[in-house]
């Protein structure tokens, strides 16, 4: 599921901030990743060795794995590494072909841009309330949404200016 | 009509290449709003769905599995699948086979059997002259196992879907006893395969040689027994057994294989986290189009047209199969599971069928769905990696097709087969 070629960015400072984004978004969500593992490992040990099961926990780590699934997700955009239906695309003439992945990435643009400003809403409209269990502000829990929204906007927004040759799903094809 | 166009959007956007996931999220946008409800919905319904705690053990599981496969294991598996089976007609057929059953237990995901088998065993088998068809089409469908194997997280999956009352040591029980018949079953197909083909045999290793590898590779086997004895004893959760299997991991290939370096582990994170970002991302917005299937009470339409459609239990299971088997070949494992189970579950708990039973059975067929185009990931894992087009494969692989067929028959109508082990465990 990884990526088998070199990801195609535009030229200049747009370039060189995409890639960039690309590469912090990949260290935020392997941080989540390692983040989860370790407040969950640190509830196991808390709850069999101290006898003491700390209520920080859970919530820290739904809130590593909110940041590690979106974060992840916006590089797969970046990457084309969602899964997709691509027998009508394979057939079809290579202008349809391109009309129909522009259409792809525009949805995905659109849905991107949805989830950032309403995924920024909801962390207004809860940023007063706070996390049970930790002294952070609920709203916190949409920030990853929110984020991770607007980075796949931005993505999809790059893959239609500058395509990739072969999505990594179709390399299989070749 | 709100119905028509939650499913009527989300067909066309599948149908015009838009990504799983993001089909689901578009198609529920566009219900949310012509049903007029706010389209925070979205948002909410999406968040609530990847954040939840039954969630914590796929990634989890994920990065579990990507440690163990780049930190050594599966060629450990593969030496002790070698020395058991290596010798029988078909020697890598049937190592491919047995191999993906051992890392299944460690990974308990298709994808990652079939790229950690896939990549050792493919060109191994390539380079010993069995033809690239039958290589991927055997490590293809082999990873078929690993899905009813304990860890696997669609189960943990289907457990949540299910309202979270389903056992998971009760479903991680329920998948061993099938996934050895399936084993058994394309060990038989690849063994005829092999004799028409003409394939060589590899000699016995000795007995001392199996001793060996299996002293190898029992830290990997070992997690298997500490992830479905944990759970089942009811020592700990699934959750924290998959944080157990991360930790676990961690020092096996660090400390003991001695497999891990810095930059490999960098590799795990990034890797593990692109996974589930793909896999977290479908299952929230399908869970956004469930709720929203909830909401047009969906599940209850289905179970009056169900029961009017099939009076009896054999003709329910059928009428179930080819629809689950029909969606799966164009809708992933995890956005199946959240969509269809708030479905068919009623359906099965209406004329009879064990929650747990149907939990193997949707797992089965969704599984076959993962080897059938035009959707089916582990088909193109396989297909990448052993370099063959996906229409060839597909002219070579309708005997590993029929043999899971024939085992899926099997457990929608034998329950004893999935039952009997959670049961007698007890």
């Amino acid at each position: 599921m990884h990526a088998t070629q070199a990801v195609p960015a535009p030229t200049g400072l747009a370039g060189t901030l995409l890639t960039g984004l690309s590469h912090a978004a990949t260290v935020l969500a392997a941080i989540g990743m390692v983040g989860m593992s370790l407040a969950e490992g640190w509830q196991v040990f808390a709850r069999y060795v101290l006898n003491d099961s700390p209520g920080w926990t859970e919530p820290l780590t739904l809130l590593f794995m909110t940041t590690t699934a979106l974060m992840g997700a916006a590089v797969a955009v970046r990457r084309e590494m969602h899964f997709r239906f691509i027998a009508l695309a394979q057939v079809a003439p290579p202008r349809v072909q391109a009309l129909l992945n522009a259409f792809a990435r525009l949805v995905v643009l659109a849905i991107g841009a949805a989830l950032a400003i309403w995924g920024w809403d909801l962390m207004a409209d809860n940023w007063s309330i706070t996390m049970p269990g930790t002294a952070l502000p609920e709203g916190l829990n949409y920030l990853p949404l929110s984020l991770g929204g607007a980075l796949i906007a931005l993505f999809a927004a790059e893959r239609l200016v500058v395509p990739l040759p072969t999505p990594d799903h179709m390399v299989v094809e070749d | 009509m709100d119905i028509a166009i939650l499913f009527g959007a989300f067909a066309i956007l599948l149908l015009l290449g838009v990504p799983v996931g993001f089909s689901l999220a578009a198609a529920s946008v566009a219900a949310i709003v012509a049903m007029g409800l706010p389209p925070m919905v979205l948002v909410q319904q999406m968040t609530s769905g990847i954040s939840s705690t039954a969630m914590i053990a796929i990634p989890l599981f994920i990065f579990a599995g990507e440690l163990m496969m780049r930190g050594g294991i599966s060629e450990r598996l593969i030496g002790l699948a070698s020395a058991l089976v290596g010798h029988l007609r078909g020697g890598l057929g049937q190592v491919n086979v047995l191999a993906s059953a051992f890392f299944g237990g460690v990974s308990g995901s298709a994808i990652a059997d079939a790229s950690a088998i896939g990549g050792t065993m493919i060109p191994q088998m390539v380079a010993r002259g069995f033809d690239r068809d039958y290589a991927v089409n055997v490590t293809i469908t082999s990873a078929l196992v690993a899905l009813m194997v304990p860890p696997s997280h669609n189960m943990i999956l289907y457990s949540a879907a299910g309202g979270g009352g389903i056992s998971i040591a009760d479903l991680f029980a329920a998948g061993i006893l099938p996934a050895v018949v399936m084993a058994a079953a394309l060990m038989v197909t690849a063994y005829l395969i092999a004799r028409k083909r003409g394939y060589a045999v590899e000699p016995f290793p000795g007995l001392a040689a199996v001793v060996r590898r299996f002293i190898s590779a029992s830290p990997g086997l070992l997690l298997v027994v500490l992830v479905f004895g944990g759970v089942r004893a009811g020592i700990f959760t699934a959750v924290e057994s998959a944080a157990i299997a991360v930790v676990y991991a961690v020092i096996i290939t660090v400390a003991v294989y001695r497999r891990l370096g810095w930059k490999d582990f960098k590799e795990c994170c990034a890797g593990s986290a692109h996974t589930t970002g793909i896999i977290l991302f479908m299952i929230g917005a399908a869970s956004a189009f469930g709720w929203l299937m909830s909401y047009l009470q969906v599940p209850a339409a289905a179970v009056a047209a169900l029961k009017a459609m099939a009076g009896t239990k054999v003709m329910v299971l059928l009428i179930m199969n080819v629809i689950l088997l029909a969606l799966s070949t164009f809708m992933d494992m995890g956005p199946k599971i959240i969509i269809c189970t708030p479905i068919f579950l009623p359906v099965a708990k209406a004329f009879g069928i064990d929650p747990v039973q149907f939990g193997v059975i949707m797992m089965l067929n969704g599984g076959i769905g993962l080897i059938t185009p035009p959707i089916g990931s582990v088909l193109f894992v396989g297909s990448a990696i052993g370099k063959v087009p996906v229409g060839q494969l597909m002219r070579s692989i309708w005997p590993f097709y029929l043999a899971a067929g024939v085992v899926l028959m099997l457990v929608s109508y034998i329950p004893f087969l999935s039952l009997w082990l959670p049961n007698a465990m007890k």
